[in-house]
């Protein structure tokens, strides 16, 4: 048995499963549990509410540990840790979720602030960020040429509710002035500094225009700019 | 003032939880070092401190000249302005009073509470992990400190679990590092396998920093997107990365937007994504070990000089080595062994946007493909003295070198489990035509290809029967028998005498002699080969 204080109370752990790695395991079939104090041992996992102990523990402590997306039966007790529930979204980024579902705040804020990403749960794209940004064939067909084929595009869409204005992010091959400018003929739009440094190593910007948009099936649809859009470019 | 450079601070499990203490002692210094205790050697909370004072003073306490050069952490300050962190003692004043490396005051406002500890070693824990290592990396610290991570289980690793993630903006030297350094018994023992400390971040990064940190004798383990984070300047050396996220594409080493990076003796494993994910400019891999992931060593940049010499890249789903973007710089390789699977898998090297690769001396084995090229008649590659053997196709748009080789390196222990018939319940694969009786455990990953209501990918095996094995992670449940997997075992890449004498570079030009001709990233060492060909490769090849 290991002992440790915190806030000047003294405790003692069990030695097996304290200070261990469990991350992504299951411990359903652990007989030894109940009544037993584990101090500073991961068993996060990426499902939310992912059962890795035997419904029937009880009486044991969790000191420290980190319980993110593991659902603790009633009679434990949880002090000090992390006990989040955070599941991926579509922008491949983990998200603490609320008890609908729905994305609230991003794991490793801090960290994707720092390199200039959007934390805001509202950019989270409707459909998988395509990372494949072209085919192979089309870029051979176009790398050389200059040519920006339109399926070279892919958009992050932003969530909606209802039918209405909103800001969209495109990422397309450079751009030159000359069609800048005749983009901003069709809507409002500004190059984005998202991603710029990442984006450049595939010779691509990250441009932000309004949007009129409309739900369909609980996912947002564009409205006819964006295919205008497309064309200029 | 700020915190010496010379400071070395000590993470130990067995120490107050919360990261309470002081945890730190200036290496040299007059006092006597408290950092390596359980405990704070003082603790009291009546300190007190004048509006710009560097004294603080604690009528409570009795310090003595022992105090001088140990770090002291201030927490529940009151006053105006007040800043709890870490200082440094750097003076003895008398029993109630001692003087720090600046003021924990702002300047205006006096403290007229707060607690304090002397000494004791940290322990994670308390979401105040982040704030300790920004500490040590910014402004109120100078370049160049170490912190030690102590294992303090005799038989195995002890984990370490962070309460919050570490991306902190700070950095160090260019050429004074901050040190992340685990160590077993004493500070410097270089301990390797289980011996080292573990932490365990979950679902949160590790990041120590933008610049110039190094990271020794660790192993991290996590699942998320960006894994164990170097960044400019770094290096790893004697690490092992996991992460064993579910999700794809995730890293366990992310050598991201940075330069000159060195990841030397390490191992690194993504069960779902790219062991070693490299977005830096200048990479250097040296012997390490890449292995049962999706990809082995992944290249995201388009003008990043990569290079990769005396690795082993094994068992990794879709290629051992992959160029996602046209990259126009370098990439050398030299000296690995490229191994797929005894049936096997995945490409060896994948260019699959234009890149100029330089391939010498390497064990290309076991891989649908051994080297792939994007552009036909391409002449920006160029191979040579590699060992093709028991690939599908050995190149496509690639050309061999004149001294290329197809010669089974006979490794010394390599072999393979097949089935396509288990079944899978309760994270245990059951297979009755199987042997896995050569499987070891927590050592061996099974790649579950397919098969009815499983999730494909790397599992790690954590205990086996003749006729089962049974995984970390669940990979989902099958009764009709049509699990599909491989199992990779053995893991003795040293080769047998067929390669003795056929490496690189022979004879050089000008009358250069050398004997150094034994190939491979493991050498197998024979009078008639030379002795020994890396250093020779090293010198000569590779500046």
């Amino acid at each position: 048995m290991g002992k440790n204080i915190i806030d000047g109370q003294e405790f003692t752990y069990d030695d097996k499963y304290s200070h261990k790695d469990f991350t992504g395991r299951r411990l359903t079939d652990a007989k030894d549990l109940n009544g037993i104090t584990i101090f500073g041992s991961c068993f996060s996992h990426e499902t939310p509410d992912t059962k890795v102990f035997p419904d029937d523990m009880t009486g044991v402590t969790f000191i420290n540990c980190n319980l993110d997306n593991i659902f603790i039966p009633i009679g434990n007790t949880v002090i000090g840790g992390s006990q989040r529930r955070f599941k991926v979204q579509k922008d491949a980024r983990d998200w603490e979720i609320d008890n609908d579902g729905k994305p609230v705040k991003i794991i490793n804020e801090k960290q994707w602030i720092i390199g200039g990403f959007s934390v805001d749960p509202i950019d989270i794209p409707v459909e998988v960020i395509n990372k494949q940004v072209m085919t192979k064939d089309e870029y051979d067909r176009t790398f050389d040429k200059g040519i920006i084929p339109s399926s070279s595009l892919f958009e992050e869409v932003p969530q909606i509710i209802n039918t209405e204005t909103k800001s969209v992010v495109l990422v397309t091959k450079t751009v030159s002035l000359s069609k800048m400018k005749d983009l901003k003929n069709i809507v409002n739009i500004t190059e984005d500094s998202v991603d710029k440094d990442k984006l450049q190593q595939y010779n691509l910007i990250k441009i932000r225009a309004e949007i009129d948009y409309v739900e369909v099936e609980g996912r947002a649809k564009m409205l006819d700019d964006l295919n205008r859009i497309k064309k200029v470019i | 003032m700020a915190l010496n450079a010379a400071i070395t601070c000590e993470f130990r499990s067995t120490a107050a939880a919360n990261m309470v203490n002081g945890g730190g002692f200036r290496t040299g210094g007059s006092g006597t070092d408290y950092s390596t205790q359980d405990a704070a050697q003082w603790t009291a909370t009546d300190l007190t401190c004048a509006a710009a004072a560097t004294n603080i003073v604690s009528a409570a306490s009795t310090f003595t000249t022992a105090a001088v050069h140990n770090l002291i952490h201030l927490t529940a300050l009151t006053g105006t302005g007040a800043l709890v962190g870490w200082y440094e003692i750097t003076a003895y004043v008398d029993a109630n009073t001692i003087t720090l490396d600046r003021t924990p005051t702002d300047g205006t406002n006096a403290i007229t509470a707060g607690t304090f500890y002397i000494g004791g070693a940290l322990n994670v824990g308390g979401s105040l992990e982040d704030d300790f290592f920004e500490e040590i990396s910014g402004a109120n610290a100078a370049d160049g400190i170490s912190v030690y991570f102590y294992n303090n289980n005799s038989t195995s690793t002890v984990t370490f679990t962070p309460s919050e993630a570490i991306s902190i903006a700070g950095a160090g030297g260019a050429l004074a590092p901050i040190k992340i350094i685990g160590y077993k018994t004493t500070r410097g023992d270089n301990p390797t396998g289980n011996s080292r400390p573990t932490i365990a971040m979950g679902a949160n990064i590790l990041t120590f920093g933008v610049g110039n940190i190094n990271h020794y004798n660790l192993i991290v383990t996590t699942t998320s997107a960006n894994g164990l984070n170097i960044k400019a300047g770094g290096q790893a050396v004697n690490v092992k990365a996991v992460n064993n996220s579910t999700t794809a594409n995730r890293a366990a080493f992310y050598l991201g937007d940075s330069v000159d990076i060195l990841i030397y003796n390490c191992e690194a494993i993504s069960y779902r994504g790219y062991a070693i994910q490299s977005y830096a400019s200048v990479v250097n891999v040296l012997y390490s070990y890449m292995h049962d992931s999706n990809v082995g060593f992944y290249v995201g940049s388009t003008s990043s000089n990569n290079r990769l010499i005396g690795n082993i890249i094994e068992s990794n789903v879709t290629a051992a080595v992959l160029f996602i973007t046209a990259n126009t710089a370098m990439n050398m390789f030299i000296g690995n062994t490229l191994y797929g699977s005894e049936n096997t898998t995945g490409i060896g090297i994948n260019a699959v946007i234009s890149t100029d690769v330089k391939v010498l001396n390497n064990i290309i084995y076991g891989f649908v493909t051994g080297v792939s090229h994007d552009t036909a008649g391409q002449t920006v590659g160029y191979d040579d003295y590699n060992d093709y053997f028991n690939n599908d196709t050995d190149v496509t748009n690639w050309t061999k070198g004149g001294n290329d080789q197809a010669i089974n390196p006979a490794f010394t222990s390599v072999a393979q489990v097949t089935g396509t018939a288990g079944t899978y319940a309760g994270s245990t694969l059951t297979d009755a035509a199987a042997n896995f009786a050569n499987v070891v455990d927590n050592q061996d990953f099974v790649y579950i290809i397919s098969g009815t209501g499983m999730t494909a990918g790397q599992y790690l095996i954590t205990a086996h029967a003749a006729t089962t094995i049974t995984t970390d992670l669940d990979a989902g449940e099958n009764v009709a028998a049509n699990v599909v997997y491989q199992v990779t075992t053995g893991r003795n890449f040293a080769v047998g005498t067929n390669l003795k004498a056929l490496g690189f570079p022979g004879a050089f030009q000008a009358g250069l002699s050398t004997g150094y001709m034994d190939i491979g990233a493991v050498q197998r060492q024979e009078p008639v080969g030379g002795g020994g060909g890396q250093p020779v490769l090293r010198g000569s090849i590779v500046k």
